[in-house]
């Protein structure tokens, strides 16, 4: 079930907090797991038993580190608990992409065809969130291990810790550290309750008025984003297109993805944190304007904050981080995370690649390249940043590297067209809007308003004017959901 | 706030359950999503997640406003509208609309693509003249008179407001409408070329002959058009019938066919023209006969049946719309059969005109297929009448 559903809008979201509210303190928690596991359920039915048994699994392991004394046994118990979340992420996720490579590099030994080999496969299918959930348990068995926090008590509570819907499907990452108090004993405040609903608004708003009015758009020039569930005859149309599509087509379309990706995935974190808050929890940010970072490490220090987090605690410090012996040890310690984070977004060398160039990009950060934004000055860096964001995102949407390549060449074709993406006027003002609230907080005054907005607690007459505002944006994103897509027929005559 | 919240987000599923608040329906058709069933192989397989959310998104409570607000904002805002997008309508810059297909066949390209190539098309039309004109004259010896109206469509008429974009190149063919108005001359077929005369006399008219936002023509071209069919009717069958006459100092402005724009589904109208015309009244006279009138033909003829007075003037007009269907005066019109389960022949020979009605859009299907049935049964009368004998 997604957030910008009508199941989830209109059915799932006001039974939940309708419930929820009026249930004593005491059950709210058992109500909220039991509604995380209807929300799983009816997302991916055929995967609910193994995200239980994986759970109830890692909680008991954990219990089990926690109480021995041995620190060999209690290192064994932390490395199964790991390999448990990670092994499943790797079989689900990394199962197939494996097997291919294995298959086409038999194909290239015994001369079979790559096809012949790959038919032979059972297609994995993806659970999904898998890829947010097992890190949620790492930071669990991590934590623990650690003995930043002690482990939970109760498996509901760990339970609910890991399926909590509002974050169970694309984040934010909650480390358990973050979290672990809240599970208990949370304050759930009418101001947080009503702050909740406005941000909750806001990213669907995001999502959309913003992310889905421009998707549909690139689509229409790039194919859709999943390349996996395509015909070879509709793979050949679109490397058909790419090859013949104009420079001017081919810059827009990837600035156009480049916001759409922005504004989709923020608009999910704004209503995870905002359905959260209305619970009471407070979820970590996930985004703080990434687009007006002046350097790449900048960049993802604000894009995916919870991701970088847990990047930076469970891979770049255990690696060794920046104390290590050697600059190339060091250098390639970057690298290798940015690797790993590219293929954390999908099993697709088309990721290996962009996590690489990324890497590359925070490299060269180090070496020289932040020393020359300096130099730029703010707003040409900012500027020549974005640049490199959206010339990498490239690899990011095409997931093919040859047709990535393709692209990217005809984006350097210099053979440009009359400006014609679209004949829908609301696509332009949409991107317009798009890039505006993007680089709106290089400005004070554009900061200032962002933390009035988001930050800062109403009074009474400001809570009655964004409770409106609010309604009349969820009411215009419902009618934008259903209206959207109606065109109707004027007679079925002939 | 909260309580109100929480009531406000029910409040779609309530609508859509209780149905509590009546709201004008959406305009146009579409496919329309059945209620999914619930079964554990549907659930197993997301089936069932995605057809509800499929029939939601057609069912959802307050969805007719909610698409109305949707659309005037974008259409208000950015001119913006999805049928455009999706092809179902042209929309000019002074919100003149057309239908697609429509200005396709007026350029060419759907009549004669749709057939295997342009020679097929032109066989096709070719026979269908030579059945009319032999139905013609097996018609005569029962007394009914069969004749063709050549409609004008408004691509014809409007031509100029239709955007350069969607001028598609001629070439050398010709349309069906030329081709039957060429043909018909030629072959001595009983005809009216409303087109023709339209187009002579559109810049001399006080008011539009065809409305801005709606495909057919105005109700000020329908009651010209009848004027005229009466008089040829007369001419044709050699009768007194009875005269519409009109009261021009008596102007009436009714709501013009906007079928068009209702695709828009808007809160408010786009502003046009007013669709304005003479009062029109029949000069009772009990001397003149009142025939019988079957027409068979597209949707333009509903402005002649809804709008001007052929009750006084036909004892009957039948229509059979686009020969698939008939709707029949008795119950003003309300009454419909299908038309096979009509005595089509008995019916024809019954009556005193048959009129083949079709606007320059839908002419390359002229008849639906009642000339060859038509033709096809008086053969089986007259295999039998001579078996009998």
């Amino acid at each position: 079930m997604v957030f910008s559903s009508n199941v989830f809008l209109l059915y799932f979201m006001p039974v939940f907090f309708l419930v929820y509210f009026i249930l004593p303190r005491k059950v709210r928690n058992y109500f909220l797991l039991l509604a995380s596991l209807v929300f799983y359920a009816y997302g991916a039915p055929e995967f609910i038993i193994h995200l239980i048994v994986s759970v109830i699994a890692n909680f008991y392991l954990v219990r089990w580190m926690n109480k021995t004394e041995k620190p060999g046994l209690k290192k064994l118990l932390c490395g199964i608990s790991i390999a448990i979340s990670i092994g499943l992420l790797f079989y689900f996720k990394y199962g197939n992409f494996t097997m291919h490579n294995i298959n086409a590099i038999r194909s290239w030994i015994t001369g079979v065809e790559l096809s012949t080999l790959n038919s032979q496969l059972s297609t994995i299918l993806l659970p999904i969130g898998i890829s947010f959930f097992s890190f949620q348990s790492v930071t669990y068995t991590l934590d623990t291990y650690r003995g930043v926090n002690a482990p939970m008590k109760r498996l509901s509570d760990y339970m609910l810790y890991i399926v909590m819907f509002p974050q169970l499907i694309a984040g934010p990452i909650v480390r358990y550290c973050d979290i672990a108090d809240q599970i208990r004993n949370r304050e759930s405040l009418y101001t947080d309750r009503l702050h909740g609903f406005y941000r909750f608004v806001i990213g669907l708003a995001k999502k959309v008025l913003i992310a889905d009015v421009i998707g549909f758009q690139v689509d229409q020039v790039l194919g859709p984003s999943n390349y996996d569930v395509l015909t070879s005859a509709q793979l050949a149309d679109i490397a058909n297109k790419i090859a013949t599509i104009d420079s001017t087509t081919a810059w827009i379309a990837i600035f156009a993805f480049t916001f759409q990706i922005y504004f989709d995935f923020a608009g999910y974190s704004d209503m995870a944190i905002g359905l959260g808050r209305m619970m009471g929890f407070k979820f970590p940010e996930n985004f703080d304007n990434p687009y007006v970072s002046t350097t790449i490490s900048e960049f993802w220090r604000r894009w995916h904050q919870t991701f970088s987090v847990f990047i930076k605690n469970y891979l770049y410090f255990p690696l060794g981080g920046s104390r290590v012996k050697t600059e190339a040890r060091k250098y390639f310690n970057l690298w290798f995370c940015f690797l790993v984070s590219g293929l954390w977004h999908g099993a697709a060398w088309n990721f290996v690649v962009y996590g690489a160039l990324q890497g590359i990009f925070i490299c060269a950060d180090k070496l020289f390249l932040k020393k020359f934004n300096e130099r730029l000055g703010r707003i040409p860096s900012v500027f020549f940043t974005f640049l490199i964001i959206v010339l990498t995102r490239c690899f990011f949407r095409i997931e093919r590297i040859d047709l990535s390549w393709l692209f990217i060449k005809r984006l350097f074709a210099f053979d440009f067209a009359p400006f014609h993406f679209s004949d829908n006027p609301h696509l332009y003002v949409t991107m317009l809007v798009a890039a505006f609230f993007s680089f709106f907080t290089l400005s004070k005054f554009g900061l200032k308003v962002q933390d009035k907005v988001y930050f800062t607690e109403y009074n009474k007459r400001q809570h009655i004017i964004a409770f409106v505002v609010s309604i009349c944006a969820f009411v215009f994103c419902l009618g934008a959901l259903n209206a959207s897509g109606f065109s109707p027929f004027i007679y079925f005559r002939f | 706030m909260i309580v109100l919240t929480i009531l406000m987000l029910c409040a779609f599923a309530i609508q859509q359950g209780t149905g509590l608040f009546k709201f004008k329906e959406l305009n146009g058709v579409t496919e329309t999503q059945t209620k999914p069933e619930l079964t554990s192989e549907s659930f197993l397989h997301g089936t069932f997640q995605r057809d509800v959310e499929a029939y939601l998104k057609q069912n959802c409570g307050f969805r007719e406003p909610l698409t109305r607000l949707y659309n005037q904002i974008l259409w208000t805002f950015f001119r913006y509208a999805k049928v455009v997008e999706d092809k179902r309508v042209i929309i000019t810059d002074d919100n003149w609309m057309f239908e697609p297909w429509t200005v396709e066949e007026y350029y060419q390209s759907r009549s004669y693509n749709y057939a295997v190539d342009s020679l097929e098309m032109a066989q096709k039309l070719e026979a269908e003249a030579q059945r009319i004109l032999e139905l013609q004259q097996a018609l005569e010896p029962y007394n009914t008179h069969l004749f063709v109206a050549l409609l004008p469509g408004k691509e014809q008429i409007c031509g100029e407001h239709i955007p350069k974009g969607f001028h598609y190149s001629r070439e050398k063919k010709i349309t069906a409408y030329e081709f039957y108005a060429k043909r018909f001359k030629e072959l001595g077929i009983n005809h009216v070329n409303f087109a023709e005369w339209f187009m002579q006399m559109k810049d001399t008219v006080s008011w539009p002959l065809f409305p801005q936002t709606g495909t057919h023509w105005s109700n000020l071209a329908a009651q010209h058009a009848t004027d005229t069919l009466v008089r040829y009717m007369e001419n044709l069958a050699g009768i007194n019938m009875m005269n519409i006459l009109l009261d021009k100092d008596f102007q009436r402005t009714l709501k013009p066919d906007a079928d068009l724009e209702s695709l828009l589904n808007l809160i408010w109208p786009v502003k046009k023209q007013p669709n304005r015309l003479s009062f029109a009244y029949p000069d009772y006279d009990s001397t003149v006969v009142r025939p019988t009138l079957i027409t068979i033909g597209d949707s333009f003829y509903w402005n002649i049946l809804n709008f001007i007075p052929v009750w006084d003037l036909f004892e009957k007009v039948p229509y059979w719309y686009y020969f698939s269907t008939a709707f029949f005066d008795d119950d003003d019109l309300k009454v419909t059969h299908k038309i096979g389960e009509l005595d089509v022949l008995q019916e024809v020979i019954d009556a005193d005109f048959v009129m083949l009605s079709y606007s320059t859009g839908t002419l390359y299907e002229m008849s639906n297929g009642f000339s060859e049935t038509l033709l096809r049964k008086i053969r089986q009368k007259q295999e039998l009448s001579t078996l009998n004998y």
